[in-house]
């Protein structure tokens, strides 16, 4: 786990890319998912999208209400939700 | 015997236990009586409460068992690799035992009809282990327990998983009898193919993963062996050094099919499912019944339109837990009389694999039909009662007509199913 006091924007978006491709591979193909891109165009489906921001929170060590993710978040929108609730 | 148009066949085999894993590796080890019974480090601060052997499926790795199924297309291989990558344990081990049973039946090559094509998974309560890791992470936060545990820690992910797969589109669901699991689920696949409802049904032994607590429950129960068997001694199923069972890692599956639907894809039979029958002794307990169990197989030979004479070999239930022991025995002799058919105990070799193990111990019938053989008792050397025909520490090469494979449960539940050598 990471204190993510210490921890920086792109921490949390390698984390959210490493989780990205653990549970859908292919998202990892071609180019590294940018800030703007989002799960869901990367072809992450509900399931996946809700099992890698399970992940990365529990990577961070930090706890979003369910209801503030969104199916079109972009990976700098989950990065800033995480960072409101550290 | 059943009229031809009922007749179900079994057509396809595969298996993944500590005794082998793939029906290849397992038949040299039943030849061989290699046993995959280990010695287990407890790390327990108590361990006198906890076995200290079990035979599980030493570094198992998905990739690499996808790998060895011979004969598996690139597409079918990848496809297993992405849907299973991140499911539990026993579900990766049921993908690749499925895969080397459909593959072993031909349904990939000479497919059968995708809505007259089922599975049936034998067992509950089959992922304790999973639970329990989970577990950990919902004690940290909630929030963090991954939202696939809705689908993972329910006994239908086999189902899901393993029709998704294989394309089947037909009648599909799990069976319970505790550890006649494997049997009750033959016998609910043979219904559904003799019913007319399926061609083929894939039927599965699921592995049972224990969380700790589960497994020592049954060592607090004293059903399975628990201590150090160097002190305390190491009995074989139906042995006087017998102590009770010894947790096993397997899981099974059986292809059965009609004749009919076997004929119109050129599948040859491996042996022929001719009886079965399950009793309840109506009784919630562990404690077993001799009565339940010889009904039961009395039941089965007389579907089967045999008599007991007719029976050349019983795969017996077998666990090494004395009291099973003796009322399986005291089954037997009330069906065959003293000196009846060979009988021999695969968990010997396989350890218990609880709800998989009717399953696992019936594709070692099936081997044994078809290769003319009696695999030995691994450390069977001093029989509690021997007037029976145990198989002891060797196999034995003998002419195979007919055989009766025993699986009990707790509460009260006894199975017996009857296969046949491979028609002509």
């Amino acid at each position: 786990m990471t204190d993510l006091s210490q921890t920086d924007d792109e921490h949390i978006l390698t984390t959210i890319r490493r989780r990205a491709a653990e549970v859908v591979p292919t998202t990892g193909d071609g180019a590294p998912l940018s800030a703007d891109s989002s799960l869901a165009a990367a072809g992450c489906n509900s399931i996946d999208r809700a099992e890698i921001l399970a992940l990365v929170m529990e990577d961070l060590g930090v706890v979003v209400p369910l209801d503030e993710f969104e199916r079109s978040l972009t990976l700098g929108q989950v990065a800033a939700l995480m960072r409101k609730h550290r | 015997m059943s009229p031809a148009s009922l007749r179900t066949w079994v057509t396809g085999l595969g298996v993944l236990c500590a005794a082998g894993r793939d029906p290849a590796g397992f038949t040299g080890a039943l030849r061989a009586g290699h046993s995959g019974i280990t010695r287990r480090e407890t790390g327990a601060s108590d361990e006198a409460g906890w076995p200290d052997r079990s035979a599980v499926i030493d570094g198992f790795a998905l990739a690499d068992a996808l790998a060895g199924c011979e004969g598996l297309s690139a597409t079918l291989l990848d496809s297993a690799r992405r849907s299973v990558a991140r499911s539990p344990y026993n579900i990766q081990v049921a993908t690749v035992t499925a895969l080397q049973g459909w593959l072993s039946a031909a349904l990939d090559e000479s497919p059968a009809p995708p809505a007259r094509t089922g599975v049936v998974v034998a067992g509950s309560n089959l992922n304790g282990g999973y639970e329990w890791r989970q577990r950990q992470r919902f004690e940290r936060d909630p929030a963090y327990l991954p939202p696939t545990f809705a689908l993972h820690y329910q006994d239908t992910d086999h189902v899901g998983t393993l029709s998704q797969l294989l394309g089947i589109r037909g009648e599909g669901f799990t069976v319970g009898g505790a550890s006649a699991s494997g049997n009750v689920a033959i016998i609910q696949g043979a219904r559904l193919i003799e019913c007319g409802a399926l061609d083929v049904c894939l039927v599965v032994g699921a592995l049972t993963e224990l969380s700790p607590m589960e497994l020592r429950s049954y060592c607090n129960l004293r059903a399975a062996a628990a201590g150090d068997a160097a002190t305390t001694g190491f009995g074989a199923p139906f042995d006087t050094g017998h102590r009770g069972f010894v947790p096993g890692e397997g899981c099974a599956v059986l292809v059965l099919e009609s004749e009919a639907s076997a004929r119109r894809r050129s599948a040859p039979p491996l042996a022929e499912l001719s009886g079965y029958a399950q009793r309840l002794d109506a009784n919630r307990l562990a404690d077993p019944s001799a009565d339940g169990e010889a009904d039961a197989m009395e039941a089965a030979i007389e579907r089967a339109g045999l008599s007991p004479a007719d029976i050349d070999y019983v795969n017996a239930h077998g666990t090494g837990a004395p009291l099973g022991d003796a009322a399986e025995l005291q089954a037997l002799r009330k069906v065959f009389g003293s000196r009846g058919p060979w009988v021999n105990a695969t968990k010997a070799l396989t350890g218990h694999c609880l709800s998989a193990a009717g399953v696992v111990e019936a594709v070692a019938t099936v081997i044994q039909l078809r290769d003319s053989f009696v695999h030995p008792t691994v450390g069977l050397t001093s029989p509690v009662d021997a007037s029976h025909r145990f198989v002891g520490p060797t196999a034995k090469g003998v002419p195979l007509r007919h055989a009766l494979s025993n699986s009990f449960g707790f509460g009260g539940i006894s199975t017996s199913v009857v296969l046949g050598a491979a028609p002509a």
